[in-house]
C-alpha cells in the first residue's frame, strides 16, 4: 500500500464528440467521468463493467493513445501526455480482446513480435533481434517453427500468445489487458490466463485486467474497480468485493454471473429492462433508474466515492453508504 | 450465422496460393480474362517480332486490301491493309502496345494520386477528410471527356499530355475505395497496437495499413485501366488523343469510318480487339474482387 | 411422452479447399415438448450447423443426411423446401446471436411481427397486431403499442433480442431453436433474457433447443445436456447427472478450466486442456479428443468408440469406465 503508484489516473474525464447523423447536432459523449485509479508495482487491477461503461477508454488513456479532456494520467508521477510516445511504449503495452484483429494479417509472427524492437532500435543487430524474438516465443509457449507463419494460419489461442509476446518484447513493467480472453474458447481461455499469471510472476509485471467476466477477474486481480456509465462505482480488494459487494450494481453483476451449478435457475437482479442512453445519462446517480434500492435523493445528487467500511475500498452509493454508517 | 462456417480453432486456413487456385476453379471468368489479357500483352510486347511489316510503311499500290477470308486477299497482308496501304495486322499489333501502355501508365499514375488522397483522408479523418472528400466530389462533377478534350486542345496533343490528363482525371475511384478501406483498417486493433508500440504515423500507414489494401488496390487498378483504354480510344477517335501516324485502335477506327459501308472490317477489327481487351480486364477485375472479398458473394 | 424432435445419425459435410469437412459426424438426440436440451461445445464443434441442419438452413454447398430426422411425426429429410418453409417460423422457430439476422432494418417492427404471423395463418391484420402488442409486452418491451411503428435500430441490443423472441413466438411454435441467443449481451442483460426465455418456455410448453458455449448457461437452463466435440456428441444426459458426475474427459476438462469461486483459488493455474481441436477435413478414426486427453491409451484410436452408460440416461463415448461423482476425481 505504501509503494508509489506506477500508473495513476487522477480525476480523469474523457469526452468524445459523437456525430448523430445528417444535419443533427454533434453531441458530447462523456466516456469517462471523474475516474481516479492507481496501479502499484506488481499489482493486478481488475476493471469490470458492461459495454459502454468506459473501461476500454480507460485502457486507451492508460496507454497514452488518447488524451484526457480533464485530469491527469501519470506514469510514475509524470503526466503521460508530456512524455515521448516511445518512452510510454517502453513501459506500458496492451493486449487486446480480439486476436483476429490485433495482428496484422500481412505480417509473419516474427515481424509482428519484432516490430517493437525495430521501432525502438532496441536490438543491437538483426541477430540480436532474432534471438530476442525467439526467446519471447519460447516464453509465451509458441513453437519456434511458427515464427514464419502468418496470423491466418494460427488458432485463436496461438494468436493471443503472439499478441502477448509483442506486448512483452520491450519488457514493459505494465501490461494493460483489455478483455484478453473474451474472444477465446473456454479451454483456450484457461491456457492464456495461466500464461498471463506465469508471466506476471516471472517478470514482476503490474497488470490492468479489464473484463466483463467477473469469474475471470476474481481469478487474476488483487484489486477490482467496478465501472458504470463512465464512473467507478465501487473499488476494493478482490477478496472484499467478491465476498461482500456494497454497490447495488456490483451486487447485480455478481448475481448475474451464471456459475455451472445446475438447478439454481436464472437469478433475478431486478434491474428493469431499460439501459440508459450514454449520450443522455440520468441525473444524480446514473444507476438509479435501474436500481432496486433507489430513493428520491438518488435521482437528485450523484453520490461521491466514500469508504466502504469493512476494510479498505470505496463505494459511490447513497444507500450503501447509509448501510455502512448504520453498521457498527 | 456467419460464425457457423468460420474455420475453427487450430484448423489453419489454406495457404494463399491454394486459395487462389481454388478460387480460379470457382471463377472461370478470372482465368479467361487473365488468359486473354496475357495473350494480348505478349502480342503487344512481341509486336516487332510478330508484325510482318513496318506499321508505318505505306504502299499506295496496295490500299484497302481485304483480310484473308475475303475475296481479293493477299497472302502478304493476312489482315489486309488500310487506306494508305499499311499492313493492318502490324498496325493492330503495335496498336495493342499503345492501348496497354497508356492504360497501364494511367492506372499507375492515377493510382498514386488517388491512393495518396484516399489513405490520407481515411487515416486522419476530421477536417482533412472533409477537404479531400470535397476535392473528390468536385472531380466527380467534372465531365471527363469534355475536360480531357479541352485540356488536350489547350496544351496540344501528345502521348505525354494524354497520359497526364487522364491520370489527373481518373483517380477518383481509387480515392473513394482507399478512403473507405483505410478507415476500416484504422479501426483494427493491430493499428492501435502499432501506435501503442510507438510507431510513427507514416510507418503505420506504409508498413501496417498499405499492405492490407493491396487486394482492393489491384481490383480498382484493373477497372481504371479498362476505363483509361476506352477513354484513350475515344479521344483518339475524336482526333485529340494519339496522333497519326502512331497506330492506336481508336485512331484506326476513326480512319476507317469513311469506309464503314463497303469495308466495315477496317472498323470491326480494332473495335473487336478493343472490346475484347476491355472485357478481359473487367472480367479479371471482377474475378479478383471475388477472390479478395469472398464475403460479398455469399 | 413422445418426442417432438428426433434426430438419429445426423451428418453435415462441407466441401472445403482441402477436401470434405465433416462438421457434424453422426449425432442423435430427442427432445420432448416442454423440455430444454442444451447443445454445448466450443467453436467449430458443429453445434450451430446442427441447428441449421434441423431448420434446413444450411449453406447451399453443405450436405445433410441422417438416419432419422423427424419433427412431430413429419420426416424432415425428404420434405420439399416449400413445405419446410411452411413449417419454419410457424411450428419450428429459431433465434440467433445477432438479432439483425431475423430483423429487417428497413421495416417497421410492427409490420415484421404482423407478417411473421400472416405468412402462416389466415388472420386479420388487426388480430395480428393485437397479438404483436401482447407478445411485445410479454417479452418486456414497455409501451408496446407505440413501439410497433419503430425500426429495429431504435431498440437497444437486449431489446432487439426480446423483439426477435417475440417474432419467433408469433405463430406459437412447438419448437424453438436458440443459437447462442445471449452471447453478444452484457451479463446483467443476459440473465434477464435467459429468465424470459425460461418463463416463456414454461408458459407455452415449448421444446427448447439451446445452443451455447457457456457451461453456466447450460447448468441453469438445461433439462438435458449434450456435450459436442469435433462434430460428435461425446456425453449426454440429464443436466444434474452430467454436472454432478461428468464422465468424458473433455466434459471434465471443460468444467475444470473455468475459474469458479470456491473451487479454484485465485491466482493459481487453471486446469487448461492442452492442444487444439483437430481438423475434421478428411476421414477420422477413433476418439477425436485423444490427442488432447491426459488419459488417452492405444485403444482410443479404434473405431467405434464405445458408448457407455454412467447411470440411467446419462451416457458418454469413451473407453474409460464410469467414475463416481465428483469431478475432482479427474487428474
Amino acid at each position: 500500500m505504501t509503494a508509489a503508484p506506477l500508473l495513476e489516473l487522477r480525476d480523469v474525464r474523457c469526452d468524445f464528440s459523437v456525430e448523430r447523423g445528417f444535419l443533427r447536432a454533434r453531441r458530447t459523449l462523456r466516456a469517462v467521468d471523474g475516474v481516479s485509479l492507481a496501479l502499484r508495482p506488481g499489482e493486478t487491477l481488475g476493471i469490470v463493467g458492461e459495454s459502454g461503461c468506459g473501461k476500454s477508454t480507460v485502457a486507451n488513456l492508460m496507454l497514452g493513445l488518447i488524451r484526457p479532456s480533464a485530469g491527469a494520467v501519470l506514469l510514475s508521477g509524470t503526466p503521460i501526455d508530456r512524455m515521448d510516445r516511445r518512452a510510454v511504449a517502453q513501459r506500458v503495452q496492451p493486449v487486446f480482446q480480439d486476436p483476429y484483429a490485433s495482428l496484422n494479417p500481412r505480417k509473419t509472427v516474427r515481424a509482428i513480435v519484432g516490430l517493437p524492437l525495430s521501432v525502438h532500435g532496441a536490438a543491437a543487430d538483426p541477430g540480436d533481434a532474432a534471438r530476442r524474438v525467439s526467446a519471447m516465443l519460447d516464453m509465451v509457449g509458441l513453437p519456434r517453427h511458427l515464427a514464419d507463419s502468418y496470423p491466418g494460419e494460427l488458432s485463436g489461442g496461438q494468436r493471443q500468445r503472439v499478441a502477448i509476446a509483442r506486448a512483452l518484447v520491450l519488457r514493459p513493467n505494465i501490461v494493460v489487458c483489455d478483455e484478453p480472453t473474451s474472444a477465446l474458447d473456454v479451454s483456450v481461455q484457461a491456457q492464456i490466463l495461466n500464461l498471463l499469471l506465469d508471466l506476471r510472476r516471472e517478470l514482476g509485471l503490474a497488470m490492468v485486467f479489464i473484463s466483463h467476466n467477473l469469474a475471470v477477474v476474481e481469478h487474476v486481480a488483487q484489486r477490482v474497480a467496478v465501472m458504470y456509465l463512465g464512473r467507478v462505482v465501487e473499488e476494493a480488494t478482490a477478496a472484499a468485493l467478491f465476498r461482500a459487494a456494497r454497490h447495488p450494481y456490483t451486487q447485480a453483476l455478481l448475481l448475474s454471473v451464471l456459475t455451472p451449478e445446475p438447478g439454481r435457475g436464472i437469478p433475478d437482479a431486478r434491474l428493469g429492462a431499460g439501459f440508459p442512453d450514454p449520450l443522455a445519462p440520468p441525473p444524480g446517480c446514473s444507476f438509479h433508474p435501474r436500481c432496486p434500492l433507489a430513493e428520491a435523493r438518488c435521482a437528485a445528487t450523484a453520490p461521491a466515492l466514500a469508504g466502504r467500511g469493512e476494510g479498505e475500498g470505496t463505494v459511490a452509493c447513497h444507500v450503501a453508504g447509509a448501510l455502512n454508517s448504520a453498521m457498527p | 450465422m456467419s460464425g457457423a462456417l468460420a474455420p475453427s480453432e487450430g484448423i489453419a486456413g489454406p495457404r494463399p496460393g491454394a486459395r487462389v487456385l481454388a478460387a480460379s476453379a470457382r471463377h472461370p471468368g478470372l482465368v479467361a480474362g487473365l488468359a486473354v489479357l496475357l495473350l494480348l500483352t505478349v502480342a503487344a510486347l512481341a509486336a516487332p517480332l510478330l508484325a510482318p511489316h513496318d506499321p508505318y510503311a505505306q504502299d499506295l499500290a496496295n490500299r484497302i486490301v481485304p483480310p484473308a477470308w475475303m475475296d481479293g486477299a493477299k497472302t502478304a497482308h493476312p489482315l489486309g491493309t488500310d487506306h494508305l496501304g499499311r499492313d493492318y495486322l502490324s498496325r493492330l499489333l503495335y496498336g495493342a502496345r499503345v492501348s496497354l501502355g497508356i492504360g497501364l501508365a494511367v492506372a499507375l499514375l492515377s493510382g498514386l494520386i488517388g491512393t495518396a488522397l484516399g489513405v490520407t483522408a481515411g487515416y486522419f479523418g476530421g477536417r482533412i477528410d472533409m477537404i479531400i472528400s470535397f476535392v473528390v466530389t468536385t472531380r466527380l462533377a467534372l465531365p471527363i471527356v469534355l475536360v480531357a478534350l479541352a485540356a488536350v486542345a489547350l496544351v496540344g496533343a501528345s502521348l505525354q499530355t494524354l497520359v497526364a490528363v487522364m491520370a489527373l482525371l481518373l483517380w477518383d475511384r481509387y480515392a473513394v475505395v482507399m478512403r473507405a478501406a483505410t478507415q476500416q483498417m484504422r479501426s483494427r486493433a493491430f493499428v492501435t497496437a502499432a501506435r501503442a508500440v510507438g510507431c510513427s504515423t507514416p510507418r503505420i500507414i506504409v508498413a501496417e495499413i498499405l499492405p492490407n489494401l493491396a487486394n482492393q488496390l489491384i481490383v480498382v487498378a484493373t477497372l481504371e485501366m479498362a476505363q483509361a483504354i476506352l477513354l484513350e480510344a475515344a479521344l483518339s477517335f475524336l482526333g485529340l488523343g494519339v496522333q497519326a501516324p502512331i497506330p492506336s485502335w481508336g485512331l484506326m477506327i476513326a480512319e476507317g469510318k469513311e469506309h464503314i459501308l463497303f469495308e466495315p472490317w477496317l472498323i470491326f477489327m480494332p473495335g473487336a480487339l478493343l472490346v475484347l481487351l476491355v472485357l478481359a480486364i473487367n472480367t479479371l477485375g471482377d474475378g479478383l474482387r471475388d477472390v479478395a472479398a469472398p464475403s460479398t458473394r455469399a | 411422452m413422445a418426442a417432438l424432435l428426433e434426430v438419429e445419425d445426423l451428418h453435415v459435410r462441407l466441401p472445403v479447399a482441402g477436401g470434405t469437412l465433416h462438421a457434424v459426424r453422426g449425432i442423435g438426440f430427442a427432445l420432448q415438448p416442454g423440455r430444454t436440451l442444451c447443445l454445448v461445445g466450443e467453436s467449430g464443434c458443429g453445434k450451430s450447423l446442427t441447428a441449421l441442419a434441423l431448420m434446413a438452413l444450411l449453406p447451399r454447398r453443405a450436405a445433410r443426411d441422417a438416419a432419422r430426422l423427424s419433427f412431430a411425426g413429419t420426416d424432415l429429410r425428404s420434405l420439399p423446401e416449400r413445405r419446410m418453409a411452411a413449417l419454419r417460423g410457424d411450428r419450428m422457430a429459431m433465434i440467433f446471436q445477432d438479432p439483425m439476422t431475423s430483423l429487417n432494418p428497413t421495416m417497421r417492427v410492427g409490420t415484421q411481427l404482423v407478417e411473421a404471423l400472416r405468412r402462416h395463418r389466415r388472420v386479420s391484420a388487426a388480430a395480428a397486431r393485437d397479438r404483436a402488442v401482447a407478445l411485445l409486452e410479454r417479452v418486456g418491451i414497455a409501451g408496446a403499442a407505440a413501439r410497433l411503428g419503430q425500426y429495429p435500430h431504435q431498440f437497444s441490443g437486449g431489446q432487439r433480442q426480446r423483439l426477435m423472441l417475440a417474432m419467433a413466438l408469433m405463430c406459437e411454435p412447438q419448437l424453438l431453436v436458440a443459437d447462442e441467443p445471449t452471447t453478444a449481451l452484457d451479463v446483467t442483460i443476459q440473465a434477464q433474457i435467459l429468465r424470459l426465455l425460461a418463463e416463456v418456455q414454461r408458459e407455452l410448453g415449448l421444446a427448447l433447443l439451446l445452443i451455447t458455449h457457456d457451461l453456466g448457461i447450460v447448468a441453469r437452463m438445461a433439462d438435458e445436456v449434450a456435450v459436442m466435440y469435433a462434430g460428435e456428441i461425446v456425453e449426454r444426459g440429464p443436466a444434474a447427472a452430467v454436472f454432478a458426475a461428468p464422465q468424458h474427459p473433455y466434459t471434465q476438462g471443460l468444467l475444470n478450466c473455468i475459474p469458479a469461486p470456491g473451487r479454484t483459488l485465485p491466482g493459481t493455474p487453471l486446469a487448461a486442456i492442452a492442444g487444439v481441436v483437430p481438423s475434421l477435413v478428411g476421414d477420422w478414426r477413433g476418439c477425436a479428443f485423444r490427442a488432447r486427453c491426459s488419459r488417452a491409451r492405444p485403444a482410443c484410436a479404434d473405431d467405434p468408440v464405445p458408448t457407455r452408460t454412467a447411470a440411467g440416461r446419462h451416457s458418454y463415448r469413451c473407453v474409460l469406465s464410469p467414475a463416481p461423482a465428483g469431478r475432482e476425481a479427474a487428474p
